[in-house]
C-alpha cells in the first residue's frame, strides 16, 4: 500500500503542479494587458482580477481533477499491467468487511508486485501543456516590459505601447458625415439634375478637398450607379481606382469640357460606349466637366435618343420637355439640326473611334487629375463638333421603333392566340379510345434493380429467395404484420 | 481450505495439467479448450459453433478422461424424441415373473454431454435439453430425477447446412454460459495433427482431476475476488449493449436490436472468475473480461436488420464496444 501512497503523491504533485502553471497563465493575461495597453487605457485592477480569476480556475480544477488512491492504483495497475491486483488489493484493504477468505492471499500476491514497480513508469514527470502556456506568456511578458523599458527608460506601466491614430479614424467618419448630407440634400423635393448640378458645385469648390464619390440613390430615379453602368464598364482597366470614390472623382472632374460629348457617346449603344471614344473625346475628358453626371441620368439619356430619332425623320425636337435640362439645352446641346449635321461629319471618323477606346480609359482613369475650371459652355461646341456616328443612326430613334412596332403586333397576336387556347381548355373534356392492335400482347415489366426498404409491405416474396439467416426475421415481419390487420 | 495459498496453487497447478493433458490430443483451439474448462469449473454450459471434423467430440472425451468424469454423446436429429435423452420408463420383469416401470436414464445422466448438432432436432426435444440445463433434474412421470455435479452440455450446431434446422431461440441461447467459435487449424496445427494420427500409438491421457476436485475448484471460484471498477466495467459493457439504453454505445444502437441481459453480466463475471483463477490469480482483472467478452456476449445480442444487411456480424459489433468502452477510474 505504500506504493499507492507515493504514486498518489506523485500524480497530486504533477496535477498541482499543472494546475499552478494553468492559474499563472490565466493570471498573466493581466499584466500582459496592462503591458500593452498601458495603465491610460486599462485599470491596474485588472491585474488583480485575472489573478484572482486564475486563482479560482486552478483551484476548482485542481479539486476536480485531483486523483483517489483507489484511481492511481488502477492506474499503476495499467501501467505495470499488474491485471489490476493492486487496485484490487488496496481497495479491500479500505474495505475488509467486503472482502472474502481470499482476501490475505491476494494481498500477499499484489504485494511485491507493487514493490517492484517503477513510478517513474506508472507517473512519468510530463511538462504539462499549461506549463508550456505559462512560460509562454511569462516570457512575452517580459519581452513587453523590455520594449518599454528600451522605449521610455522605465517600467512605467502608464502610456499604452502601441498608439493608435485617432484622426485618421475621425476623418474617416467625417468623410461619411458629409456624404449623407449630400443625400439628404438631394432627397428634399429638387430634381435630380438641379441637386447634382448644385453637387458639382460645391464639390469643384477649390476648398473641398475631397469630391463626392458616386451619388447615392435618388427617389424615383434609377440610381446613378446604375446608370453609370456602361459608362463605367471601362473603369475597372484603370488601375487602382474604384468605382464607388475614384469614378465619382472622374464624374465630377472629369465632363467640363466634354459633357456634350459623352452624352452623345452614351447614346451609342454599350459596346461603343465601353470601348470606343471620338479621339476628339480624349481631349475633351481630360477636359472634365461637371455635366458628366447629369448624362449619365437615364432621363437625359432617354431624352438625347429620343431627339436623335426626332432629327433622323427631320422633326423639331418637342420644347421644353424638362425644364431642369433648358438651360443644359441652349448652352451645351446643340440644336437638332447640328446634331443631324454632326453626326454625318462624324460618321467618317467612326472607324478610328473604335481604336480609341484605351485612350479615352486613360484619359478617364486621369480625370481627377484634370484641371476643373472648364465650364460647361465652354464644352458645348466642341462636343458638337466631334460628336460620333451613334448620335443620328441611334438604334432607339430609327429602326428598332419599327421592329417594336411588328413585335408589338406580332405579340397581340398571340396574345389572342394564347387567350382562345385557354378558352378551349377551360371547356375540354370528353374520353379518348385508344385503339391497338387484336394480337396476344405480353406485357411484362422490364426487370430494373430497385431497392425496398424491409417494412415495405405488400410484396410477395419466394421463400427460397430469401437467405436463410433473414427468413425468420421476414417471417416474423409478416406476422407482425398480419396481426395487425386483424385487429 | 479454501482460503489458502495452496489452495490456489493446486487448482492453478490442476488446471494446468488439465490443458496439458488435453493437449495432447486437441491441436490447438487453446481458446476452445479454455473455454470449455471454464464452462466447466463455473457451472455453465457452452455451445460450440464449428464445422464438422474440428474435434469437438474428441475434446469432450478427453476432458471426461483427463477429469474422470462420464460423459456421453447425443447425435440430435429431426426425428430424436425427449425420452430418447432424458430417458424413458421400461417394463422390466423380475425372476418371480412380476413386471414393473422402471426408470432407464437416457444419456443426459452424464457429467459431460456432448449434444452434436442440437438444432437439428425439433424444438420438443430441445427444450427437453435446455430445460435440464437450467434445472439440473429431470422429471419423467412424477419423479424428479437430479443430474450429478458437475455437469456440462456441450452443444455443437454447425454454421452452413442450416436447411432442416431448428435454430435455438435466444431464450435458450441465453442459458449458454459460452459460445465458443472452432475455427480450422492453422497450417502448423494441421501437420501436428497429421503426425499425431498417424503414429502407431494413440496419446494416453492421463487422470488428473477428478470430480470432487473439480466442485472445489468451482467453489473457489466464487471466492475470487473482483474490484468495484471491474465489475462496473463489466455492468456497463452490458448496458452499452441495449440499444434502448443512454448508455447504449453507437453501434449498439445501430446493430443490436436487442442486447444482453443481466445473464451476461453474470456470465461475464463468474467466467472472468474462473479465468483468473487458471492464471494463479485471486481477482478478476479487466484483461479477464475483455477477452471472455465476446465468448459469453456474442449469443446474447440479436443484430437487427441493418447488421444483417452490412455483413455485420455479432463479434465486429462487440469487438467495437469492447475497444471504445472506457476503463475508468474512481
Amino acid at each position: 500500500m505504500k506504493a499507492v501512497e507515493r504514486a498518489h503523491t506523485r500524480a497530486v504533485t504533477q496535477v498541482t503542479f499543472r494546475e499552478i502553471a494553468l492559474a499563472g497563465t490565466i493570471a498573466l493575461l493581466g499584466p500582459l494587458l496592462v503591458a500593452v495597453f498601458g495603465t491610460d487605457w486599462l485599470p491596474v485592477g485588472l491585474i488583480v482580477v485575472f489573478a484572482a480569476a486564475g486563482l479560482m480556475a486552478g483551484s476548482y480544477r485542481w479539486s476536480r481533477r485531483r486523483p483517489s488512491h483507489y484511481g492511481v492504483a488502477q492506474h499503476i495497475d495499467s501501467a505495470w499491467e499488474t491485471d489490476d491486483q493492486i487496485s484490487t488489493a488496496y481497495y479491500f484493504a479500505l474495505h475488509p468487511s467486503e472482502a472474502g477468505p481470499l482476501v490475505r492471499v491476494q494481498r500477499e500476491q499484489a504485494a511485491p508486485l507493487a514493490a517492484s514497480g517503477d513510478l517513474a513508469l506508472a507517473l512519468p514527470l510530463v511538462i504539462p501543456r499549461s506549463g508550456y502556456a505559462f512560460a509562454t506568456m511569462l516570457l512575452l511578458l517580459l519581452v513587453l516590459l523590455g520594449i518599454r523599458y528600451g522605449t521610455q527608460s522605465s517600467f512605467s506601466l502608464q502610456p499604452p505601447l502601441i498608439p493608435i491614430e485617432a484622426p485618421a479614424l475621425y476623418a474617416d467618419a467625417g468623410h461619411e458625415l458629409r456624404r449623407e448630407d449630400s443625400t439628404e440634400v438631394r432627397s428634399h423635393g429638387e430634381e435630380p439634375s438641379q441637386s447634382l448640378r448644385k453637387e458639382n458645385k460645391l464639390e469643384k469648390s477649390p476648398n473641398t478637398a475631397e469630391p463626392d464619390p458616386v451619388p447615392d440613390v435618388i427617389e424615383g430615379e434609377t440610381p446613378i450607379g446604375d446608370a453609370l453602368g456602361e459608362g463605367s464598364s471601362a473603369l475597372p482597366e484603370v488601375e487602382g481606382l474604384s468605382i464607388d470614390d475614384e469614378f465619382g472623382d472622374e464624374l465630377v472632374g472629369g465632363s467640363g469640357e466634354g459633357g456634350e460629348e459623352q452624352e452623345d457617346s452614351e447614346s451609342r449603344d454599350p459596346s461603343q460606349q465601353s470601348g470606343e471614344s471620338n479621339p476628339d473625346a480624349e481631349a475633351g475628358s481630360t477636359g472634365q466637366g461637371a455635366e458628366n453626371e447629369t448624362s449619365n441620368d437615364l432621363l437625359s439619356r432617354l431624352e438625347d435618343a429620343f431627339r436623335n430619332m426626332l432629327s433622323s425623320l427631320s422633326m423639331d425636337p418637342p420644347s421644353g420637355s424638362d425644364p431642369g435640362d433648358s438651360s443644359e439645352q441652349q448652352s451645351g446641346q446643340p440644336s437638332p439640326a447640328e446634331g443631324a449635321k454632326s453626326g454625318q461629319k462624324t460618321a467618317a471618323e467612326a472607324p478610328d473611334s473604335g481604336q480609341s477606346g484605351t485612350d479615352a480609359e486613360s484619359a478617364s482613369g486621369a480625370a481627377p487629375e484634370a484641371p476643373q475650371e472648364l465650364t460647361q459652355g465652354d464644352s458645348g461646341s466642341e462636343s458638337s463638333a466631334a460628336s460620333p456616328e451613334g448620335s443620328n443612326v441611334s438604334s432607339a430613334g430609327s429602326k428598332d421603333g419599327s421592329k417594336e412596332l411588328s413585335a408589338a403586333e406580332q405579340m397581340q397576336a398571340m396574345g389572342e392566340l394564347s387567350e382562345l387556347f385557354q378558352q378551349r381548355a377551360e371547356d375540354m373534356s370528353g374520353e379518348v379510345l385508344i385503339e391497338t392492335e387484336a394480337v396476344p400482347q405480353q406485357l411484362r415489366t422490364p426487370y430494373s434493380p430497385t431497392a425496398a426498404g424491409h417494412r415495405d409491405p405488400g410484396g410477395r416474396v419466394s421463400r427460397d429467395e430469401i437467405p436463410y439467416a433473414y427468413r425468420r426475421y421476414v417471417q416474423k415481419y409478416f406476422e407482425t404484420l398480419r396481426q395487425k390487420s386483424r385487429n | 481450505m479454501v482460503a489458502s495459498e495452496q489452495f490456489l496453487q493446486t487448482v492453478t497447478d490442476q488446471m494446468k495439467l488439465v490443458r496439458d493433458e488435453i493437449g495432447k490430443v486437441i491441436v490447438g483451439h487453446d481458446d476452445v479448450v479454455e473455454g470449455v474448462i471454464i464452462a466447466l469449473v463455473a457451472g455453465g454450459h457452452v455451445l460450440l459453433e464449428g464445422v464438422p471434423g474440428l474435434g469437438k467430440t474428441t475434446l469432450l472425451r478427453t476432458l471426461g478422461s483427463a477429469m474422470h468424469l462420464d460423459d456421453s454423446r447425443i447425435q440430435f436429429t429431426p426425428d430424436l424424441m425427449p425420452a430418447d435423452i432424458v430417458g424413458s420408463m421400461v417394463l422390466e420383469a423380475d425372476s418371480l415373473g412380476s413386471k414393473e416401470l422402471r426408470f432407464q436414464p437416457g444419456p443426459i445422466f452424464a457429467h459431460l454431454v456432448l449434444a452434436d448438432e442440437i438444432n437439428r432436432a425439433t424444438p420438443r426435444t430441445q427444450s427437453a435439453l435446455l430445460e435440464a440445463m437450467q434445472e439440473r433434474t429431470v422429471t419423467t412421470g412424477t419423479t424428479t430425477h437430479q443430474l450429478e455435479d458437475p455437469f456440462l452440455v456441450m452443444a455443437t450446431q454447425n454454421p452452413l447446412e442450416m436447411e432442416g434446422t431448428y435454430p435455438l431461440p435466444e431464450a435458450q441461447l441465453d442459458r449458454f454460459l459460452l459460445k465458443l467459435v472452432v475455427r480450422y487449424p492453422t497450417k502448423q496445427e494441421m501437420e501436428e495433427i497429421v503426425d499425431r494420427t498417424m503414429a502407431p500409438q494413440s496419446p494416453v491421457v492421463h487422470q488428473v482431476m477428478d470430480r470432487e476436485q473439480v466442485l472445489d475448484a468451482r467453489r473457489g471460484a466464487h471466492e475470487v475476488l473482483i474490484a468495484p471498477h471491474v465489475r462496473d466495467f463489466a455492468i456497463r459493457l452490458i448496458l452499452s449493449t441495449q440499444p434502448e439504453r443512454e448508455e447504449a454505445h453507437a453501434s449498439a444502437k445501430k446493430y443490436i436490436r436487442y442486447g444482453s441481459s443481466p445473464r451476461g453480466a453474470q456470465a461475464l463475471i463468474q467466467a472472468g472468475r474462473v479465468r483468473s483463477l487458471m492464471r494463479g490469480r485471486l481477482n478478476v482483472s479487466l484483461a479477464d473480461l475483455r477477452e471472455l467478452a465476446l465468448p459469453a456476449l456474442r449469443h446474447r445480442i440479436i443484430l437487427n436488420f441493418d447488421a444483417h444487411a452490412e455483413g455485420k456480424t455479432a463479434d465486429q459489433v462487440l469487438n467495437g464496444i469492447i475497444e471504445s468502452l472506457p476503463e475508468g477510474t474512481r
